[in-house]
Formats: structure tokens, C-alpha cells, sequence
């Protein structure tokens, strides 16, 4: 199981095959979060606008709230994401809050605190075991097809110059960096050191006119997802054979 | 500080009036004051206008969108209406039921809270009876509200619903002050009343079916601070 499940889980109503109906953005959006964000500074948070095909919009908040060390004794952050239907995000449709320790990044190894709240009810804190059960597998990637024609060439990623590009949030200067697989641009990201968090502003998959780009950032994110107390009720994981065996 | 905690919290939980929707051009009447049904903190007020329902659903319905809002739409649009925000932080719910009436359009306005204020064990409110199948508790007056009337089927007969009734009553420290019974049979209906710290409550008990009896309990603060009327009773007593 994988951190994108449990993103999915809460993005598309806890459908079993969550997965395989995620967009193409938003999971890299995911992976991006899961390859670290090592450089983020407390306070920094970036609001992006994806662009999936009829009734896909959405945006996503990603936001580094607060700094403790984890109980690893590592160095770790609070990051929120929050995912709505409006770019100002004043009533998310799913909240997440994560102690992430910062050399390890947004996967199973960095995450050992994890917070989420669906709609309008309150936060619960997932136990610890079921953080590191939903967590472990988190950098296992679906196989891809196997190819059956020749050949000769994998993908090529190319690097562009530095360039304007208009912005939500007006004129960002960006590189832009190419995935090209015979001559056909599957993937397109625009980098900026300008956009925190990611330093991602732009994300374009042109085959099939999915996107996802920049709507506001800043450097003054407070905590808005309350961590539960201690007596609250956890939430809790089991392997879903266990789950659903009858009972004697 | 406890104290003050538990102000402070139940404050939290009072919705402000100007939460309530409000059509332009409209006079709002107020229904009642704080309501709680079940816990669930609510204010409601009603309107009438002469702009048909789709205008006033688009009103809505355009406004709490710009505003960020997942909002819903339901109904036919020409005899009836609902038009619903969700704000998900405050766990505020706010809506609009429109209803065609004649050649106007009479609408409702409604906050809730979607989060229950009553706490695992209130040491305010009524235990919750043993043996209930069902409970619905509704409050007037806001959270701190001790004017509350219960709702509740019970897996008893009417005797021993009748004895859960007093035990729970005599429990909470009050007293059995009448007793009575109307009907026989299927027909039969308890009413007991009993005096309590912050007033009176009356329970009737009907029993719908054998082993299944219904609980309607009304809980009204004395006009008069309950040890004056004690009071007045021994005094009438003695004379």
C-alpha cells in the first residue's frame, strides 16, 4: 500500500481502485512530495490548480508549518496538504498534517506523525502502527507495460533555458525540462527557484491535456490542522483480508 | 480555570446570528433562539420574496461559490429548492430551503454546526436511558441550555420503562413530585413529573407495541428558583 493510497483514499471517496483512477498530475505531484522537499523553510507554502478534464479541477496547498524533531531524534517538519475546489482554499474537502523528517522526504521512511481530516469532521491521528503499515511500501512504483514492439530508444530528458512564463500568480522565470519519447513530449515541468516547497511551477502532460500550475504562494503559513490530544481516538489499520474475513 | 475552559468552550459553540443566510431586500424572521438538536447547534429563520426560486437559488448559490464554498444544489427549481455551504474548517453548514407558495417564493435560512457539542460524558445532560433503541435530545437557548425535551423508544414494557424513567430522574437528584395515568391497556399512558435542581421535567410513556414504549421528556426552568417554590409548597402544606 502506498502513501498515494492514502491520498487517493481521501481525494476520490475511499474507491478501492482509488489508484488506477488517479490523474497523471496529481501523482506526480505526489512523487515530487515523496522524492523530499529538504530545502523548504518554515512558513513556506505553494497553492497549486490542477487541470484535469471535466470535473477534475481541484488545487492542492502544500504548506511547512511548524519544526521539531521527530521521535527519531531527527530533524523533522510539520507539512500540511490540504485538497479543495477553490484556490483559496477556505473549506478543503480533505486535510492532511504529517511530521516529516527533513533528510527522508514524504514516504514511508521520513513520515512518523500523520493527521487527517475528511470534510467537516475533526482531525484523528492515524497510530504509529498504521503509519509505518501504510507508509512501509511507499517508493513501490507500479510496473510498466513491457513494450512489445523494437526499440531503439528510451525516453529523453531535455533541459531548456530559463524563461518567462505567466503565472496565477503573474511572471515566474522557469526552466523548463522535457520528457520526450519519440519525438512526442510526454511530460513538460516548469522549475523556478521563485515557488517554494517544490520549486515546481508547471507540470503539463500535452497528450491529454492534463496540468497542473502554480495559483499562489508565500512564506507565512501557520498550522491550521489541530493536532488531536492524546486520548483521542486513533485511527487504525488492518490488512483488508483480515478485515473482511467473516466472523466464527 | 476549569471553569473558564468550559465558558469559553461553550461560547465557541453559540452560532452567530449573522451566519444565518440572508436574502437581499428581505425581512428575516427569527424562529426561536439557539436550537440544539442531538447536540447539533442550529439557527433558523424564515423570508419571503416575490423573485421566483431559480433567482433566489442562483443568489445563493453564486455567492457562497465565489466566496470557496463546495455548495449544492437540489430540487426542481420551480416548486421546490435546496441551495447547501459547507465550511469544512468551522464544520458550519449553511443552507436555504426555497418552497413555492402562491406567487412568491418562501424561504428558510439555516446554520448548523456539523460536529456534536455534547461530549462523551456531559455533566449536564441526561444520561441516555438503558435499553433505548433510539434517542433524539433537542435543546432550546443555546449550548448551556438546560430547557431540552427527549425524544426516545425503549426495549421495555411500560412498568419497567416506567422504573428506568424514575431511577434515572432520582439518580440525577430529583424528585417524584406527581404521578399519573391515563388510559388502560394498549391505550395506557404514564406521565410522571418530577422536580430537579434547574427545574421540572415531565415524562410520558406510551408503550406502541408489547415490549416496545415510547419516552417523550420535557425538561422547563422554573419561573421561580426551585427551593422558593419548595418553600411555598411546605408553607401551603402547613396550612
Amino acid at each position: 500500500m502506498t502513501l498515494r493510497f492514502v491520498l487517493w483514499l481521501g481525494l476520490l471517496n475511499a474507491s478501492p481502485d482509488a489508484l488506477s483512477h488517479s490523474s497523471p498530475v496529481e501523482a506526480a505531484l505526489v512523487q515530487s512530495l515523496e522524492d523530499g522537499i529538504g530545502a523548504a523553510k518554515l512558513g513556506d507554502w505553494v497553492t497549486y490548480e490542477m487541470e484535469g478534464g471535466p470535473s477534475r479541477s481541484g488545487y492542492w496547498r502544500i504548506a511547512v508549518v511548524e519544526e521539531q524533531r521527530d521521535a527519531l531524534g531527527r530533524d523533522a517538519y510539520w507539512l500540511e496538504l490540504e485538497m479543495g475546489t477553490h484556490g483559496d482554499m477556505v473549506a478543503p474537502l480533505f486535510r492532511m498534517r504529517a511530521l516529516v523528517a527533513r533528510d527522508a522526504g514524504f514516504n514511508g521512511v521520513g513520515i512518523t506523525r500523520l493527521i487527517v481530516a475528511y470534510g467537516a469532521d475533526s482531525a484523528h491521528e492515524l497510530a504509529p502502527d498504521a503509519v509505518s503499515q501504510l507508509m512501509t511500501k511507499s517508493r513501490h512504483q507500479p510496473s510498466l507495460p513491457v513494450s512489445a514492439g523494437p526499440r531503439t530508444q528510451g525516453p529523453v530528458v531535455r533541459e531548456g533555458e530559463p524563461n518567462r512564463i505567466l503565472t496565477a500568480m503573474g511572471t515566474i522565470i522557469a526552466t523548463p525540462v522535457e520528457v520526450i519519447d519519440r519525438r512526442v513530449v510526454i511530460k513538460r515541468i516548469w522549475v523556478s527557484e521563485q515557488v517554494p516547497v517544490l520549486h515546481l511551477a508547471k507540470l503539463e502532460i500535452p497528450s491529454i491535456g492534463q496540468s497542473m500550475e502554480v495559483h499562489r504562494y508565500g512564506h507565512d503559513a501557520k498550522a491550521q490542522l489541530p493536532i488531536p490530544a492524546r486520548d483521542q481516538p486513533q485511527i487504525r489499520a488492518e490488512p483488508l483480508q483480515r478485515a473482511v474475513d467473516p466472523v466464527p | 480555570m476549569m471553569g473558564l475552559c468550559r465558558a469559553l468552550f461553550l461560547i465557541s459553540l453559540v452560532l452567530p446570528v449573522d451566519l444565518v443566510p440572508v436574502y437581499p431586500a428581505a425581512i428575516h424572521t427569527h424562529l426561536g433562539d439557539d436550537l440544539s438538536l442531538d447536540g447539533f447547534s442550529f439557527r433558523i429563520a424564515y423570508f419571503t420574496t416575490r423573485d421566483s426560486i431559480r433567482i433566489v437559488a442562483n443568489h445563493f448559490f453564486q455567492e457562497w461559490k465565489q466566496q470557496g464554498y463546495p455548495t449544492v444544489v437540489e430540487g426542481d427549481f420551480e416548486g421546490e429548492a435546496v441551495v447547501s455551504a459547507f465550511s469544512t474548517r468551522t464544520a458550519v453548514q449553511r443552507a436555504v430551503v426555497l418552497r413555492s407558495q402562491r406567487d412568491k417564493t418562501l424561504g428558510f435560512s439555516m446554520v448548523r454546526q456539523l460536529r456534536s457539542h455534547f461530549t462523551a460524558a456531559p455533566a449536564d445532560r441526561m444520561p441516555i436511558l438503558e435499553h433505548s433503541l433510539w434517542t433524539s435530545d433537542l435543546a432550546a437557548g443555546g449550548a448551556g441550555a438546560s430547557d431540552w425535551q427527549r425524544t426516545a423508544i425503549l426495549e421495555e414494557g411500560l412498568s419497567n420503562a416506567r422504573d428506568l424513567a424514575r431511577q434515572q430522574l432520582e439518580r440525577a437528584g430529583c424528585a417524584l413530585v406527581r404521578q399519573a395515568k391515563d388510559g388502560e391497556g394498549r391505550r395506557a399512558r404514564l406521565s410522571l413529573e418530577h422536580l430537579c435542581a434547574k427545574g421540572r421535567v415531565t415524562t410520558v410513556l406510551s408503550e406502541q407495541e408489547p415490549g416496545i414504549t415510547a419516552l417523550l421528556q420535557m425538561h422547563a426552568t422554573d419561573a421561580f428558583p426551585v427551593e422558593a417554590s419548595q418553600q411555598s409548597r411546605a408553607g401551603q402544606a402547613g396550612k
